[in-house]
């Protein structure tokens, strides 16, 4: 058995925090459905990556990764008979994800308020980028600005600039990903007799969960963030990455005991002594004057070499593996870290699977992910009763999308 | 005080440290689960500091740190000595009345200590168990240790951010730690929801690496579609443009613009003065506006250097156009922007007095997590949760602390 069996979930708007929130529930079991937009489709199917020649809007693995398990429904929420239909299927929900954007589900009909009053144990997760109201509530987001605004990215970098923004959808993936635990704390609520919530929920404030110790220390300390450098953070080193003999190796060493460890293991423990390093903050401070010491050092051997040897020393030593080797390791492979995803345009990839490993109810590892609107004709039929003439008048006026058959 | 939060009747015993494991027993706290947080004298957390002197002890500074305090609120905190056999006899007590324990001690501790899967499944048949190791319980790394940063370089991710040219490059010390807590969080109300509606309990191994990496998935997408990575493009972005960080008046002030649809380049045209730009048909689409990303974002620099960082930033969204500053970490406690939304809220707590406490980052029927109590002091509800849980006399409160199975003194280890 799945964990989430039986739990009906429609998510409608758009983005990849949603899509992810949407994703694990999935894999936990729940039967998710996905509405989109006729023709167009989410916003996620325009990100990368996109597979090498095949076609707009089935060209991103992102979106394969993102809806795998779900059903794609494509029903237009611009008009009146696309709402009514997103709104029967809504009221038979257990929970309904709302990525639309602040305000914009309450004004179609599809809010919170006016499906409570008919369904009042269905969940409602309400999820943007800076949250349903305060002053930036209508801004434009990204997972940039997400970033940039949470103080993420103000300590990656040159010293003296810019800040470096990490690739990928890393605000975003953390906002759904907390967007699910949310929505679990309620649903785990809704078993204990709770009536339906609204959850309302910003992709920032998610992010803000990397960073928020930095504000609460500045209420004790006064102290300003800094950035120093490339792979130096405050306040401890060696927490960096040097070039091994033939790839890359991650050094931690904080504690005394792992400097000692370290040092006797790259060959230099006169370095242990060197009243210079004596300290992991000296070692931070003065990590120009130690890292040419120590790269020398670490180009002699492998990283695999380096990761193995100084584990085997209790030293938090690791390979800085490239998404190719991830592959090739194989821990990796004993773990089943990566699986196989499959979608009617882009055949069948690997890419990392949600990494939860529960004894009794197992995630689904990988699967297949719809093309827009494969679902459209066995929701509209088997859900909500249409009949084949219905579904096709809905599909003439462009009210739904029935999705491309074939190849 | 817990009674409308809807985690109010689970139970959770708290074998976590630093900060993964506390930030997913927080989250529990905040929805309302009563988290019992175990330390010892001898092995407080170490967040309390790992290098503490009697002066230190004395001076309370383990009571004083910004980050424990931060990460523990909502939970009550014991100090019991599980190498002493009455010590683990109370945790195991503990272990059945409660619905879940989560741990991530270094591998092989709990085992050690005689807290193995088993053995608390022999006292609980029903409960549910979360590790967190850095590379997972189970693989021929299971016994390799890691902090956030290591759990970060273990995933790869440092090779998709920065240019083609740059070493691979951390994002942040250590926010594997988060990552992982996130991901225990999540993976530990699965098991409850699945235990509320079935009873079954069960064992739940997460790997912080594992966790980290889906916060790079697209790397392993690109990997898995097209045979490579991601190509790596600094501060710009396979598909907006533009997209980068430019330098505005004061020193080390960073904006950040980001053109996410082609409806936003007419908007930032006008408000950088280069209406001139935004005429020319050939930039009005993203790919078009590639072939001209150096011009186009050189126009920006120009314009970002008069201005403050924030006065540049509410320009631009006036106009529709996503930007933002790179807020300094420290100065997230006073943007107003988060004020307006109540993120932040005082709370009192000994030794440290009136100090500033991040709010969930949700809200139900909106309201966010309660403050309830602040971080425990180290031992500080041993005589409420031996007592109100395990039924435990005043007298026998006071032997065990006799006997020294509990307290709510560090001790400097020998």
């Amino acid at each position: 058995m799945s964990a989430l069996e039986g739990l009906k979930v429609v998510e409608f708007g758009e983005g990849v925090a949603l899509g992810y929130c949407g994703a694990l529930l999935a894999a936990c079991g729940a039967e998710v459905i996905k509405l989109e937009q006729p023709v167009t489709g989410d916003a996620v199917r325009r990100l990368p990556p996109f597979a090498e020649g095949v076609a707009a809007p089935e060209a991103s693995g992102l979106h394969a990764f993102l809806s795998t398990g779900k059903s794609s429904v494509a029903i237009d929420l611009n008009n009146l008979d696309g709402v009514a239909l997103a709104r029967r299927l809504a009221l038979e929900a257990d929970l309904v994800l709302d990525g639309m954007g602040p305000g914009k589900a309450d004004a179609v009909g599809l809010g919170y308020d006016a499906l409570h009053a008919q369904a009042p144990k269905m969940t409602m997760l309400a999820l943007s980028w800076f949250g349903g109201d305060g002053p930036r509530r209508d801004w434009q987001g990204s997972d940039a600005i997400a970033q940039a605004l949470a103080g993420f990215i103000y300590p990656i970098g040159q010293k003296d600039g810019p800040p470096v923004i990490p690739g990928g959808y890393f605000a975003q993936i953390t906002g759904g990903l907390t967007a699910f635990i949310a929505t679990m704390g309620a649903l785990v609520g809704g078993l204990s007799g709770d009536e339906g919530v609204l959850i309302e929920q910003s992709i920032l404030e998610a992010q803000t969960t990397y960073t928020e110790s930095a504000g609460v220390r500045f209420a004790y300390d006064g102290a300003a963030s800094v950035r120093k450098g490339v792979n130096i953070f405050t306040p401890t080193y060696p927490q960096s990455i040097y070039p091994a003999a033939d790839g890359w190796i991650g050094v931690t060493a904080l504690t005394p005991a792992q400097w000692h460890a370290c040092c006797e293991l790259i060959g230099a423990p006169e370095l242990f002594d060197d009243p210079r390093f004596i300290t992991s903050r000296l070692r931070n401070d003065r990590a120009d004057e130690l890292d040419p010491l120590l790269i020398p050092l670490f180009r002699k051997r492998t990283a695999l070499e380096w990761f193995h040897e100084a584990q085997a020393r209790r030293v938090p030593f690791a390979l800085v593996p490239t998404m190719a080797d991830l592959a090739d390791l194989d821990h990796f492979q004993a773990r089943e870290v990566l699986a196989e995803y499959q979608h009617p345009d882009l055949g069948r990839f690997t890419a990392a699977t949600i990494p939860w490993k529960l004894a009794a109810t197992p995630l689904a590892k990988g699967g297949s992910a719809p093309r827009l609107g494969q679902h459209s004709r066995e929701i509209l039929a088997g859900r909500l009763g249409l009949d084949a003439d219905q579904i096709a008048e809905l599909a003439v006026s462009g009210t739904v999308g029935l999705g491309r058959i074939g190849s | 005080m817990n009674e409308n939060l809807p985690l109010r009747d689970v139970r959770i015993v708290d074998l976590t440290m630093g900060w993964a494991g506390p930030l997913a027993s927080r989250h529990m706290a905040d929805m309302g689960a009563e988290v019992i947080k175990i330390e010892a004298c001898s092995h407080p957390d170490w967040w309390r500091g790992y290098d503490h002197s009697s002066e230190t002890l004395a001076a309370r500074e383990h009571e004083k740190i910004p980050s424990f305090n931060m990460i523990n609120r909502n939970k009550l905190g014991v100090a019991i000595d599980l190498t002493q056999a009455d010590g683990r006899d109370l945790a195991l007590r503990l272990v059945e009345r409660a619905d879940a324990v989560i741990e991530n001690q270094a591998t092989g501790v709990m085992d050690k200590l005689g807290l193995s899967y088993e053995e608390l499944r022999a006292v609980n048949p029903e409960i549910i168990m979360l590790s967190l190791p850095a590379f997972g319980a189970e693989g021929p790394w299971s016994g390799y240790r890691g902090y956030g940063s290591t759990v970060e370089h273990g995933a790869g991710l440092p090779h998709l951010t920065g240019g083609p040219d740059d070493p691979p490059m951390m994002t942040h010390v250590a926010y594997g730690d988060a990552c992982g807590g996130m991901n225990a969080a999540a993976a530990l109300l699965v098991g409850l929801f699945h235990r509320k509606r079935t009873g079954q309990g069960q064992r739940i191994d997460l790997s912080q690496v594992e966790g980290v990496l889906q916060q790079g998935v697209h790397g392993t997408i690109a990997q898995g579609l097209n045979g490579a990575p991601p190509p790596r493009t600094g501060n710009r972005h396979p598909v907006f443009t533009p997209h980068g960080v430019f330098a505005c008046a004061e020193p080390d002030n960073w904006l950040v613009v980001a053109v996410t649809g082609d409806e936003q380049w007419p908007g930032l045209c006008q408000v950088i003065g280069r209406a001139d730009l935004g005429a020319d048909p050939a930039l009005s689409s993203a790919e078009g506006r590639r072939d001209q990303e150096d011009e186009i974002e050189a126009a920006i620099a120009v314009w970002a250097k008069t201005l403050a960082g924030d006065a540049a930033m509410q320009a631009l969204q006036d106009a529709g156009v996503a930007a933002g500053v790179a807020r300094r970490p420290s100065e997230l406690s006073q943007d107003p922007a988060y004020q307006a939304r109540g993120f932040w809220r005082d709370m009192d707590r000994e030794v440290v007095g009136v100090k500033p406490q991040p709010q969930t980052p949700w809200r139900f029927n909106g309201e966010r997590g309660p403050l309830r109590r602040p971080s425990p002091l180290l031992g500080e509800h041993n005589g409420e949760v031996l007592g109100r849980v395990l039924g435990l006399t005043a007298d026998e409160i006071a032997a065990l602390e006799g006997a020294g199975i509990i307290g709510d003194k560090p001790v400097i280890p020998a």
